[in-house]
């Protein structure tokens, strides 16, 4: 007898929502920067959390309004894509994958250092929230205004995001980059122009995926990292090309690793995203949402 | 051509996803997750109540009251009596983080130390020899960094005696099984748990003592307490499920100290009669997105009609009442030791009326000529110790308190043995600081009693006076109740 509570479930269900929103807002990142310049951006959730910290002290040093804090730190975040971008993976464009990495992995490490430096080491549980403390109550189900607030902003950037990238010159650009570098470069594509501005979204996304989960969880130089591994997943259902697929990835992962919790097989939660992984990669699900043709100069490029 | 050109990239991913599991994975546990309960948010003086001292049970012999700089041997000269004291000298060592995130930990207990070897240096030292505190900082979680603190205090800095190390973790066993090989005296005044196989006993850890409150009394103490508030809010009409007044719920980390302590506490709840249940445990992973995830431990707790949740860290007291909150459910919480800045400074409203407990290490509001010598000797060493009096503080206070107790009557005849038995052999032992201290040569756990704290407006208030399993959960003061009843 699997006895399954529905509260439980449909508790579980909304926060899987919530959560997938951060875990997309993260994939649409690194399928940005994975697209644009072949990396593989591991310094994604060192560089959320280096944001976030920075919208903490902006709210409690300057006082802000909330929206004007959020809006600096997703600046910021942008500043340092396209920073890291510019200083580090510019002269690594033909370098190899497993290089890139390394880089990325150092970038990640000397973020956290830099943020023990400057916020030494303290534990933040409460950066301020953007939406308000109540909730909705459905039932027996609560659903904080943090929540609700966070999931409708993150479809609504990630939607941005994808229109932009499938309707504008840049997203052209980008495309086309990724496919073909040679060609784009041939065709006046500036390359490096393209790819800092997608590092500068990657940045931003980042940053505003931090800002809207820490509120709710605890702020320290190590935050970040669980969820950047989600993005990573999130990413992988696309094969690190797809944006549709890194939402729909980021949302179904957030969804099905919540709502585990309320079956019997609730023990399966915590390591699910790496058997999704496993799975993903294995069944090639990116063939469902890329190109062969984005797909192959991905893998020439890397 | 594509397949061979699609194995190595797969490769390369999955290796670089597995070491960005791995990574995070060891950040995760750090004990800033686990115990983060740093320091405290107080208002001083907080209550003028007395210390309504109740006797603890294990209490077998007449109060032994200590007050530093009193008493002592005269008429034998000092000599090299150990290794690490001279005729002038006694050198201590402290192993504590310093840097990391569990340097919130690490130096207000370092400092604390520090200050009283200050103050018990200017007042000529013990029975004229000036103590000397050795400081090595070691990564709380790395047990071959620890370890190699330990050695180099015994074998490069000579100390007599190792005082106040921050053992939260598992990672302190070698370090201990390394002291106790070498008969070196570990006295613990603030502390924690240690590694699972290595216990509080005589046998396991002979050459060390800790001074804090014994687990199986702690939990006696926590359902007693929660026992009573549910009792309270029955009466007043409150409950969510009037029905079953003492169904609870418990949430820990997953962790196994947390767990065997929410263990523990169903087994002595459910033993309080058929009517008194657990009906729902939850074990919180120690990640990241735990954390957002109290909503659904709170869901489940609710679904299971609890009345009230005992958390066996202060870490989910925090999370999980925010959780609570955002889902309106109002009931009692009871704490492990969230008597720390994480739950008022990290908290709020969330926390208003969440129960926890003093560890045994007293309360600086209590007006005793100890506490006095305390908070002197902390406003001149170390200010910020005396704005977040709390567990660190007091505690690696008692800690040293009993090393000069210990040492004081030892004399010019200060051995190893001598201090460990003097400390292992304490009866009643009363610092005016903490809980009495009772230990004998098969129990080096040293305290039965606890106060009861509440948070309120983001800042604790003693509701109680010591307690014991099995007495009176006497509540002396209605401040800090912020209108949650009992």
């Amino acid at each position: 007898m699997l006895a399954v509570s529905l509260t439980l479930l449909v508790q579980d269900f909304v926060n899987g929502i919530f959560l997938g929103g951060v875990f997309a807002l993260l994939g649409i990142g690194v399928v940005l920067i994975y697209k644009s310049s072949g990396v593989l951006n591991f310094a994604h959730g060192a560089m959320a959390m280096f944001s976030t910290w920075v919208y903490f002290q902006v709210d409690r040093s300057l006082g802000l309004p909330v929206v004007l804090s959020l809006a600096i730190a997703v600046a910021f975040g942008a500043s340092l894509g396209a920073g890291v971008y510019l200083v580090v993976f510019r002269r690594m464009r033909d370098s190899g994958l497993l290089a890139k990495v390394i880089a990325a992995l150092a970038i990640a490490g000397f973020l956290q250092g830099a943020a023990a430096f400057i916020w030494r080491n303290t534990t933040q549980a409460r950066p301020p929230q953007q939406f308000p403390a109540g909730s909705l109550a459905l039932g027996d189900v609560g659903l904080g205004w943090q929540q609700i607030g966070a999931v409708l902003l993150t479809l609504a950037v990630a939607v941005g995001v994808i229109q932009l990238v499938k309707r504008t010159t840049f997203g052209v650009a980008l495309r086309a980059t990724a496919q073909n570098r040679t060609a784009a470069k041939l065709l006046g594509v500036q390359e490096n122009r393209v790819a800092a501005t997608a590092w500068a979204i990657g940045g931003g996304l980042a940053a505003l995926a931090g800002a809207l989960v820490i509120p709710l969880s605890a702020l320290t130089v190590y935050s970040m990292t669980g969820y950047m591994v989600r993005g990573f997943v999130a990413a992988v259902v696309g094969g690190f090309v797809s944006l549709p697929a890194a939402l729909i990835g980021g949302f179904g992962l957030g969804i099905a690793q919540e709502t585990l919790l309320a079956t019997p097989l609730a023990s399966l939660s915590r390591v699910f995203a790496g058997l999704a992984v496993a799975v993903l990669l294995l069944l090639r699900v990116e063939r469902f949402f890329a190109l062969d043709q984005e797909l192959r100069a991905l893998e020439e490029a890397g | 051509m594509i397949s061979r050109t699609r194995t190595p990239r797969a490769a390369i991913v999955a290796f670089s996803m597995a070491i960005a599991v791995l990574l995070p994975s060891c950040a995760l546990f750090q004990p800033r997750r686990v115990a983060i309960n740093s320091q405290v948010t107080q208002t001083l003086p907080p209550l003028p109540v007395s210390t309504g001292r109740v006797p603890s049970s294990s209490t077998v012999a007449p109060r032994t009251i200590f007050v530093p700089g009193k008493g002592g041997r005269t008429g034998k000269v000092n000599y090299a009596s150990a290794p690490g004291v001279t005729a002038g000298e006694i050198k201590i060592g402290i192993i504590v983080p310093m840097d990391g995130p569990a340097a919130e930990l690490g130096r207000p207990l370092y400092r604390t130390t520090q200050a009283y070897v200050n103050v018990l240096n200017a007042r000529g030292g013990i029975n004229g020899r000036k103590v000397r505190l050795f400081l090595q900082t070691a990564c709380i979680n790395c047990e071959a960094e620890v370890l190699l603190a330990a050695k180099a205090l015994v074998e490069q800095k000579g100390v007599f005696a190792v005082v106040n190390a921050y053992m939260n973790t598992y990672s302190f066993g070698a370090a201990m099984k390394y002291l106790n090989e070498k008969k070196v005296p570990l006295i613990q005044g603030w502390t924690g748990v240690g590694e699972e196989s290595v216990t509080w006993s005589n046998a396991q850890t002979p050459w060390s003592v800790y001074y804090t409150i014994r687990n199986d009394e702690a939990v006696g103490i926590w359902v007693d307490w929660m026992s009573t508030v549910n009792a309270k809010w029955q009466a007043a009409g409150k409950l969510p499920n009037p029905q079953h007044p003492y169904w609870v719920g418990t949430v820990a980390l997953d962790v196994s100290q947390d767990r065997r302590r929410s263990i523990e506490f169903k087994k002595v709840w459910e033993s309080k009669g058929a009517d008194h249940k657990v009906v729902s445990q939850q074990y919180v992973a120690a990640e990241e997105e735990a954390i957002t995830r109290m909503d659904s431990f709170i869901a489940a707790m609710k679904d299971a009609k609890a009345n009230a949740v005992f958390s066996a860290s202060n870490i989910t007291m925090v999370f999980g009442m925010q959780a609570a909150a955002r889902q309106t459910w109002k009931v009692p919480w009871v704490s492990k030791s969230a008597w720390g800045r994480a739950a008022t400074d990290n908290c709020g409203p969330p926390c208003d009326g969440g129960y926890t407990d003093n560890n045994g290490w007293g309360w600086a509001g209590v007006d005793t000529p100890q506490m006095r010598q305390y908070l002197a000797a902390m406003r001149a060493y170390y200010p910020d110790g005396v704005k977040y009096a709390d567990a660190q503080t007091l505690g690696g206070w008692i800690g040293m308190m009993a090393f000069e107790y210990a040492a004081t009557q030892l004399g010019a005849d200060l051995t190893r043995k001598d201090l460990i038995d003097v400390l292992g052999n304490l009866k009643g032992f009363d610092t005016g600081v903490g809980a009495q201290i009772n230990t004998s040569p098969t129990d080096h756990l040293g305290m039965g009693q606890f106060m009861m704290l509440q948070i309120c407006n983001n800042a604790f208030y003693r509701v109680s006076d010591w307690l014991s399993p099995g007495g009176a959960m006497k509540r002396v003061s209605s401040k800090g109740d912020c209108g949650w009843g009992y």
